[in-house]
């Protein structure tokens, strides 16, 4: 049979229009038809199991679907824990290249699923990332936002995405990893941690810590009306 | 407080100080909440004016969270990534998946066959010196005990094959 090859494209990708609305990557990626090793794995049955399976015998088209599948959502992870979109790109091409090498070692048909497995891998190198960098110096913090009444119709959305980047960006580490996860990607707190090797009340201590110690930021930095915490 | 009644006039599952860190953990939209306290928060929620003003609160901050750029990821920035990864890939997944004791096994086994020849040449040098040395300096030292001995010696010297099967030549070393 002559095999016809289309190779995978991020067309392809499932969750690219569900990561919106927060259900991107939970197994929607079944949609797909590519051509691997000769072999037409036709829609809707290549599973990440059976992908990685293939990876771990040396199959550079499984690994491309693979990759081209779940990368949307690894992306989002890692730009929003570094705040640094090259750098995403970094994490997750480096990700990858860690899938090939340990992807032998991946267990078929076990409870954990491939994306909780590297969105872990992701979550780790951006911490190593960050821990080697420090932290953001004060003097790069975007510029505090005029607090006058009128201010919020003025106020730039940049500028306040900025600020909010800011205030996330000086949070401790996994405070802002669980934010990223949990309210961003909208994985629930067992996902979570799973991802950061936590407890569900651990998770949900880390996300209640950041909540209040952004308001508090936020406060300082004279937005009006973000909680209690506000004079 | 009192508690939170339902419309029924009965007590809610859940209070407000478990409403109020649903809220500080997960934030005020109820798709965010547990699946498990889904349905009691907003059952309170419903039944409860204080906890419709907690709602609010936590909303704000949210709507503050939610004003951060989503992170742009266009198809060709996801198929630069894959791209990069797959030139970054190491050789054959197979070679990589072998098993590191069998690889060291190997690495150590190259290692000898180098080793191997050298440490044969070198042994069968010091054989040879010793037995060169065994031999040839009894006639300067047995010179002058007698010709038995300085015959034996000769011959030794002379016929070294034929010496080391002689039981004199022998005793002769131990002399």
């Amino acid at each position: 049979m002559l095999a016809t090859k289309r190779l995978p494209s991020p067309l392809d990708l499932p969750g690219r229009d569900a990561r919106r609305s927060g259900t991107a990557g939970r197994d929607r990626h079944k949609d797909t038809q590519v051509t691997v090793t000769g072999m037409v794995l036709a829609d809707p049955m290549v599973d990440d199991d059976t992908l990685l399976a293939r990876i771990a015998n040396g199959d550079r088209g499984a690994f491309t679907l693979l990759a081209t599948r779940h990368s949307a959502r690894a992306l989002s992870v890692a730009q929003r824990v570094l705040n640094n979109a090259a750098e995403a790109d970094e994490v997750v091409q480096e990700a990858w290249v860690k899938v090939w090498t340990k992807a032998g070692q991946w267990e078929a048909g076990g409870s954990a699923r491939f994306s909780t497995w590297l969105h872990r891998v992701v979550v780790n190198l951006c911490i190593d990332r960050r821990r080697k960098q420090g932290f953001e110096a004060l003097e790069d913090a975007p510029d505090v936002p005029d607090p006058s009444p009128a201010a919020g119709t003025l106020i730039a959305r940049r500028q306040m995405s900025d600020t909010i980047a800011a205030a996330l960006a000086e949070l401790p580490e996994r405070q802002r990893v669980a934010i990223a996860l949990c309210y961003y990607e909208e994985m629930s707190a067992a996902e979570a941690g799973r991802s950061l090797d936590l407890s569900v009340p651990a998770v949900e201590s880390l996300l209640a810590r950041a909540r209040r110690a952004l308001r508090g930021r936020l406060t300082a930095l004279g937005i009006t009306g973000v909680g209690e915490d506000e004079e | 407080m009192r508690e939170p009644t339902n419309e029924a006039g009965g007590k809610t599952a859940m209070g407000m100080a478990a409403f109020q860190a649903l809220l500080e953990q997960y934030g005020a939209e109820p798709r965010r909440w547990p699946e498990d306290v889904r349905a009691d928060a907003q059952l309170l929620l419903a039944n409860s004016p204080q906890a419709r003003m907690q709602q609010q609160q936590a909303a704000m901050l949210d709507a503050m969270l939610d004003r951060l750029d989503p992170p742009l990821i266009m198809d060709e920035r996801v198929a630069r990534v894959v791209a990069g990864a797959l030139q970054d890939l190491p050789v054959p997944g197979l070679a990589r998946r072998r098993d590191p004791f069998l690889q060291r096994a190997l690495a150590m086994l190259r290692g000898w066959g180098q080793i191997v020849p050298r440490a044969a040449g070198l042994a069968a040098c010091t054989a040879a010196g010793i037995l060169v040395g065994a031999f040839t300096p009894v006639t300067a030292t047995g010179a002058g005990k007698g010709g038995e001995v300085a015959a034996t010696a000769v011959t030794a010297a002379s016929d070294l094959p034929s010496a080391l099967l002689t039981p004199s030549a022998l005793e002769s070393l131990f002399q």
